[in-house]
């Protein structure tokens, strides 16, 4: 059926979730049904106030922040920003979630036996089934790939998070996975754009009359009425601002206005389903819903429109109806492939049906068109990336390995600028500071498609951009001796561009336990002679394999030459379009492995360079927790013992050893100082390199060269330091001595 | 189909109705006209009347925004239209801030102006209170209707200049206000982001004379059956031109009558098609002129660093970029050379200049928020390009390069640069190893062409008059104090000292006529202590 085809969701389904969403009305928390294997979840609605604006809370739309380690996906990557949920929402959840209640073992057993759980609730209901799902797919769904898709069916839910909750949801391509039926003049999917201020005092009595179990509306109830009024200026507000930003041109004027305006941050997510007499319009795009929910409540009927009011209430217990009815309505899908604003088509008579205006309408095409143009933005990008792959092939393959020549690496070589490669790296490096900055301005500025920060492909290129070029960056820097008038590189000299590269980095990395979703592998190229290929051991198992982790993915160093691993182990090429292009690499294989292999210290035996680390392994759990760069970065360095914690974290405030593109700038920021004032910092770097090393974050066949900075700095150190540095250290440096 | 600009002004419009802003600030309006009898409004504050003038302000702290209301009289019709001229170097002009390198003066509608002026002292304390409110991230309404909006406005732009750019920039709302800025000041708004600071809400009925005076900021012009919210002011003027139609508007009504108009469907169009178009097509050339400048600044990055690379190459062939530049002008012979000229170079010269002229159109305190954007690789580029300018005007033979063939555009870039980056960069090179320099002044090859054609006038010419080989040999000896001095300040790049330049050239020469006669200079060159200039010291 088409409807299933557009919404994920069959008619038997969605009569089920209607069945489970009236039953759960006699419930305190939840309802289980389960039919036909198929797991169902009905949350009751709730008619008080204070289940719809949290009572401690002080914000104008009873709004909150998640937090970032029970949902570590919900935030803008690349902006660092996490989402924002209704408060009273997400407290329900909690108490759902909780000791108080079976949900938790229920949910957990329908896990175990993989069974596909659908989450639904009619009115307030909907809301705490749209964050029980957020909930489920953080919990479950990202950490094992043998969990089933979720569904969430909701019917006239108020809206429950913020653009970013939205965005996040598009990034991880959840957004299919909800969707919320609206009877057209259904008051509750649009209460939450109203401020909390200006329906606060008659809120009560209006949930009063929406309450189903309650006595029988009246028609002509004035408190309707202002209600309903107040609620659709507001609406009326959001939406005009919504239409003035996707239109853009003259943002001046709209941003000096914005500081006097509280407008609600709520914004739909997932597919609506919008419901009159004869049809059925199915809309996936966010901002032509938000469109929808102001302009299908007018008419410019007068009889009509002194009805509204008392329809808003009344349309709130049309959903039995609703649902009986899905198998005889028309359908219509409202997107790019059907516009609006043609004359007679089928989506324009449905347009007719729901009241929509010309006004309207525009609102709608122009929602639309914003996504087309996002789509074109994101096409126009991917022309580049050739350009992109080139240059840094160039970097690779041949800048690279003439600089070593001169035994010291690239990032001196260009430091010095001698050559004639030194400038075509320059150019090379403002090039491609220009197509990444575009980029940036483009995420920044939200005009690219959700999907974009979370695709592996782009994660990939820009950490090769960024650990290939950082280094010319910092080395442009120090050279033009930039730290003496903006001061260190990492306090004002970092440009962002490296500084989202580096958030899309380690939010990947979270991810790396789903293949489902791909997973990339984002080390330089290994090849020539000091990385012999080999076997990954697995001799000792881990002492504990969590759950979940059976089916990991991996990348480890295969044969330079004939570019395949060097494993017997069964390993595939997930998505060949988006292979490394610089080097014999194969990534993101997908094995069957019992636990995490153990490898031997560095350069001394065959190691993956893959997730199965220990030290990934690390991170896969963490991650999830929430733990972002910073966190990690922390725990590392409080492993090493360096002394009090607080005065340590203000000795690496500004320190290059957060990330290790930016290793170069911590060395050329330590290099002229006394060693006993930089001690920690000195002491911090060494204790990050082995990591950053594995990680392919830094290269080790740069950076002990003879002639590099790192090693002429070294070997100025105080004897006492090198003789307690770490044994790989040593031995490194004393080698490549030996060698020349 | 409609067009998006008028999608936008008519939500815009519906946002600016919704918002409420409208009502705040007209309910504050009647009251401070007609005072309420048992006024004990807790968030007012101050209420201060000059008698003499008649202008009026009150404070109102509302929970979300503070309010300022202004009152005036009722304009004398005589002096409606009298405007007060205003120049930059004005000892009583309180808005120099305003003027721009290209607009040095505006004038201002007089009867507003003056009332302004008369309460010059208790409107400097409200400043400083503002100010106040605005950092405790408060933001502020000035609102006030007729003339009482017009010295809003006028209070609003004395503001925005002690505003710093990280605050939350003032609304200032007027209702069916008399223009009053001339076409000098629309000019220099339009180019500024206080032009966002003002929104003019005018019924569509009433008719403003436009010949001396010009909007600014947004207008809100209210039909009967709905509004529009327009920037362009061109089409503002289209819309509201008209004969001066004195009778008074009842904003209460207008305000009312937008209310019921919202929940309505009625879309009439409000804006005719003609004047779409015309903001459609301004707004476009406006995204261009804003496109070439920000746009660009990374093409111009690039560009740069294929001329850095183009002047290492002329230095390993022992000829530093301006000569070789020079020959190859002459001779061209690689593509690198050709590229460096067609392409390159003038890419850049068309972006500097751009950038210059958008700066010398806004007033000054925007500007300098620009020039401090682009300060250091504007002087760079002064520095690299310059002298390739210099090598073609001399080579089509010309002279006196400083003095009559120099480009606007450097001449501001310089002046930008300003002493104190210079003192800062002086401190650094007297240690540093100069390798890398640009030489400071830029005109530097001029003076060293200026000077070769001096001494080939006394080579070559016969029978020269006394007092003009005098001349001359001054102006040899001028240019030599000028060499020794940036020789001294470690200010001149050491490629002028390759063998093959013209510097190189001149110093053969002025070798000759110089004779025995030693100085600093000629130490300096006969002993080759030339060839350890610019070593780290």
């Amino acid at each position: 059926m088409a409807f299933e085809a557009l919404t994920g969701v069959n008619g038997d389904l969605i009569t089920i979730s209607w069945m489970a969403s009236k039953g759960a009305n006699q419930t305190e928390h939840y309802l289980k049904e389960e039919v036909g294997g198929i797991v169902f979840f009905a949350f009751p609605p709730s008619f008080s106030a204070e289940d719809l604006f949290a009572t401690a809370n002080t914000s104008p739309f009873g709004e909150i922040k998640m937090k970032r380690n029970q949902f570590p996906c919900m935030r803008s990557i690349g902006n660092n920003v996490n989402a924002t949920v209704n408060e009273a929402f997400l407290k329900n959840l909690e108490v759902i979630i909780g000791p108080r209640t079976s949900f938790y073992a229920s949910v957990q057993s329908a896990v175990e036996r993989e069974q596909q759980i659908v989450f639904t609730g009619h009115s307030l209901g909907g809301a705490t089934a749209i964050l029980a799902t957020v909930w489920y797919l953080e919990t479950y769904f990202i950490r094992n790939p043998n969990v089933p898709e979720p569904r969430c069916v909701t019917f006239g839910a108020p809206l429950v998070g913020d653009y970013i909750f939205k965005h996040a949801l598009g990034r991880e391509n959840w957004s299919r996975f909800f969707v919320n039926f609206v009877t057209r003049f259904d008051i509750v999917p649009r209460i939450m754009l109203a401020r909390k201020a200006s329906i606060e005092k008659i809120l009560p009595h209006v949930l009063g009359q929406l309450d189903p179990r309650r006595a029988s509306i009246q028609e002509s109830d004035q408190i309707i009425t202002e209600f309903y009024t107040t609620v659709m200026r507001d609406t009326y507000t959001v939406a005009s601002k919504a239409v003035c930003q996707l239109i853009g041109n003259g943002e001046a004027f709209l941003e000096t206005l914005s500081s006097f305006l509280e407008l609600s941050p709520y914004r739909p997510v997932g597919t609506f389903v919008f419901s009159t007499q004869k049809r059925l319009v199915v809309v996936n795009n966010s901002d032509a819903i938000l469109q929808m929910l102001l302009y299908t409540c007018q008419s410019n009927d007068e009889q009509e429109l002194s009805l509204i009011p008392f329809l808003s209430i009344r349309d709130h217990h049309g959903y039995e109806e609703l649902v009986q009815s899905i198998g005889i309505k028309l359908l219509n899908h409202l997107d790019l492939h059907n516009p609006p604003l043609d004359g007679e088509n089928s989506i324009g008579s449905a347009l007719n049906d729901l009241g929509m205006s010309t006004r309207g309408r525009q609102c709608i095409h122009a929602a639309l068109e914003a996504e087309k143009q996002r789509v074109e933005n994101q096409k126009n990008i991917e022309t580049k990336r050739d350009k992109i792959v080139e240059r840094l092939t160039w970097i690779v393959e041949k800048y690279k390995p003439k600089c070593q020549t001169h035994k010291n690496g690239y990032y001196d070589c260009f430091k010095d600028s001698k050559e004639d490669n030194d400038f075509k790296a320059n150019v090379t490096r403002v090039e491609l500071a220009g197509i990444f900055d575009e980029v940036l301005g483009l995420v920044k500025k939200g005009q690219l498609p959700d999907g974009f920060e979370g695709s592996g492909g782009w994660i990939n290129l820009a950490t090769q951009y960024r650990r290939l070029i950082e280094p010319l960056d910092i080395s442009n820097y120090y050279r033009h001796l930039k730290n003496e008038d903006t001061g260190p590189y990492m306090l004002h000299g970092r440009p962002s561009r490296y500084i989202y590269a580096q958030r899309g980095y380690d939010s990947a990395r979270a991810h790396l336990a789903r293949p489902a979703v791909g997973f990339y592998f984002f080390g330089p190229p290994r090849a020539g002679p000091f990385r012999p290929a080999g076997k990954i051991h697995m001799s000792k198992p881990a002492p504990q394999s969590p759950a979940g982790f059976k089916r990991v993915g991996f990348s480890f160093a295969g044969n330079p030459q004939t570019r395949k691993p060097a494993t017997g182990l069964p390993a595939y090429i997930r998505d060949p379009q988006w292979a490394c292009p610089l080097g014999p690499l194969i990534y993101g294989q997908k094995i069957q492995c019992p636990s995490p292999p153990r490898h031997g210290p560095l350069g001394q035996s065959p190691r993956a360079i893959g997730p199965l680390d220990t030290s990934r392994y690390e991170h896969r759990i963490l991650k999830p927790k929430g733990m972002i760069a910073e966190d990690v970065f922390w725990n590392k360095v409080n492993d090493l013992n360096l002394g009090l914690q607080q005065e340590i974290q203000e000795n690496l405030k500004i320190s290059g050893s957060k990330c290790g593109s930016c290793f170069w700038a911590e060395v050329e920021e330590l290099k002229g100082k006394p060693y006993e004032e930089v001690e920690v910092r000195v002491k911090t770097l060494q204790g990050m390199l082995e990591r950053w090393i594995g990680d392919g974050e830094v290269d080790d066949k740069e950076i002990f060269l003879e002639g590099s900075t790192f090693r002429k700095w070294w070997n100025t150190l105080p004897d006492n330091h090198i003789l307690h540095s770490p044994l790989y250290l040593r031995g490194r440096l004393m080698d490549e001595t030996r060698a020349t | 189909m409609e067009s998006s600009s008028s999608l936008k002004g008519s939500a815009l419009g519906k946002l600016v109705v919704t918002s409420g802003l409208l009502h705040s600030s007209w309910s504050k309006i009647l009251e401070i006209h007609n005072p309420p009898y048992s006024n004990h409004d807790p968030g007012l504050q101050v209420s201060k009347k000059k008698k003499d003038s008649g202008l009026e302000f009150q404070i109102h702290r509302e929970e979300k925004f503070t309010l300022v209301v202004f009152s005036a009289p009722p304009i004398c019709r005589s002096s409606s239209s009298d405007s007060t001229l205003l120049h930059v170097k004005d000892k009583e002009n309180p808005f120099p801030f305003l003027c721009s390198e290209n607009n040095p003066s505006f004038s201002l509608h007089t009867p507003a102006f003056n009332l302004f002026t008369s309460a010059s002292t208790s409107l400097t304390y409200l400043k400083s209170e503002l100010l106040q409110t605005l950092k405790s991230e408060k933001p502020v309404i000035i609102t006030g209707a007729a003339l009482g909006g017009s010295v809003a406005s006028l209070y609003t732009l004395w503001l925005l200049e002690t505003i710093e750019p990280t605050l939350k920039r003032p609304l200032c709302i007027t209702f069916g206000s008399p223009l009053i800025a001339d076409a000098s000041l629309q000019q220099i708004l339009e180019n500024s982001v206080r032009n966002s600071c003002f929104l003019h809400v005018v019924s569509a009925q009433t008719r403003i004379k436009m010949d001396f005076f010009k909007p600014f900021g947004t207008f809100l012009i209210c039909f009967d059956s709905g509004c529009v919210c327009i920037e362009d002011h061109v089409a503002v003027t289209e819309l509201l031109n008209g004969v001066h139609d004195s009778g008074l508007v009842d904003y209460s009504q207008v305000l009312n009558r937008l209310d019921q108009s919202m929940l309505s469907l009625a879309d009439s169009r409000l804006i005719p098609e003609d004047v779409i178009k015309g903001i459609e097509k301004r707004a476009e050339m406006k995204n261009l002129r804003f496109d070439m400048m920000f746009k660009k600044l990374n093409d111009m990055k690039i560009s740069m660093a294929y001329i850095e690379w183009y002047k290492k190459t002329c230095k390993e062939v022992k000829i530093g970029y301006y000569d070789r530049f020079k020959t190859q002008l002459a001779f061209p012979s690689k593509e690198f050379d050709i590229n460096i000229k067609n392409h390159h170079k003038s890419e850049l010269n068309r972006f500097w200049k751009s950038v210059v002229e958008e700066v010398e159109r806004r007033p000054q305190s925007d500007a300098s928020i620009l020039k401090r954007r682009f300060l250091f690789s504007g002087n760079n580029y002064r520095r690299m390009i310059e002298p390739l300018d210099i090598a073609e005007y001399y080579l089509e033979g010309r002279k006196e390069y400083r003095t009559t063939g120099r480009s606007h555009h450097y001449v501001m870039l310089e002046k930008w640069f300003g002493m104190e980056s210079i003192l800062i960069e002086k401190e650094r090179c007297k240690k540093r190893d100069l390798s890398d320099l640009l030489t400071f002044d830029s005109c530097f090859w001029a003076e060293v062409e200026d000077s070769l054609i001096v001494i080939n006038q006394l080579n070559t010419t016969v029978g020269m008059r006394d007092d003009v080989r005098e001349v001359l040999t001054r102006k040899l000896v001028e240019f030599e104090g000028y060499m020794w001095e940036i020789i001294t300040k470690r200010e001149v790049s050491p490629e002028i000292f390759l063998e093959e330049s013209s510097f190189m050239k001149w110093w053969k020469e002025y070798k000759k006529i110089k004779g025995f006669n030693s100085s600093y200079l000629t130490e300096f060159m006969n002993t080759r202590k030339y060839e350890s200039y610019g070593k780290s010291q």
